[in-house]
């Protein structure tokens, strides 16, 4: 069977090279069969917000590639629905490849994980 | 005295040490990933922290870079361009930055 790789963003990913780098990670262990897993916990949850415009500030938008994971068989995309509802931001608001999960089922999915990465 | 902010609350205590020092009159920017703080977020209510003396601006093109409005932020934040950045950065003297 698969191992089970969960990354875990609780942090502003903006501005960053960390979102090129899960990215490139995330992919890797996607060409190798590998389950994997993504849970947006805390201010994480803003990396998923629909219409960021990076144009004006010359930066890199990492929101088409995490639109086009299912590409990659990559389909567990999941965000804590209280980090949501604590940051006043509405489901309607992210983008619609994530599925927003109650705390209880996020924990279970990161201890679930035979490797779990933070980001 | 301007105060330039560009980290998060998450990735820096840079805000809450800033918010202890700021004083009447002065203005604050956030900017970058500090635009988060202007967000109506009802965990954040950091205005009790300066009485409302303090004039605080946010960035509107990083606003837009990280999907958000000017209807997402705090009422009392007011959104300004780069053009007005530049602006507040003629009227202040020191300028500080946090991060």
């Amino acid at each position: 069977m698969s191992k089970k790789l969960v990354f875990v963003f609780k942090d502003v990913l903006n501005g960053t090279i960390k979102a090129q780098e899960f990215l490139d990670i995330v992919m890797m262990a996607a060409a190798f069969d590998l389950s994997v897993s993504l849970v947006f916990i805390g201010d994480g949850a803003y990396a998923l917000l629909k219409n960021q415009n990076t144009e004006q500030i010359n930066s890199k938008n990492i929101l088409p590639i995490m639109q086009a994971l299912s590409i990659y068989d990559i389909n567990n995309i999941f965000v804590d629905e209280t980090s949501l509802q604590e940051r006043a931001i509405l489901a309607e608001r992210i983008i619609p490849q994530v599925t927003p999960i109650t705390r209880e089922k996020a924990q279970f999915e990161i201890s679930s994980a035979d490797h779990v990465f933070s980001f | 005295m301007l105060h330039i902010l560009n980290k998060s609350a998450s990735n820096s205590t840079a805000l809450q040490t800033c918010l202890q020092f700021v004083q009447k009159n002065d203005a604050i920017i956030l900017i970058e990933n500090a635009v988060f703080a202007a967000h109506q977020c009802p965990q954040l209510t950091w205005r009790e922290s300066f009485g409302g003396e303090v004039k605080v601006y946010v960035l509107q093109e990083d606003l837009a870079a990280r999907g958000l409005t000017e209807s997402d932020c705090l009422e009392f934040i007011e959104v300004i361009d780069y053009q007005g950045f530049v602006e507040l950065v003629c009227q202040h003297k020191p300028i500080k930055s946090w991060f």
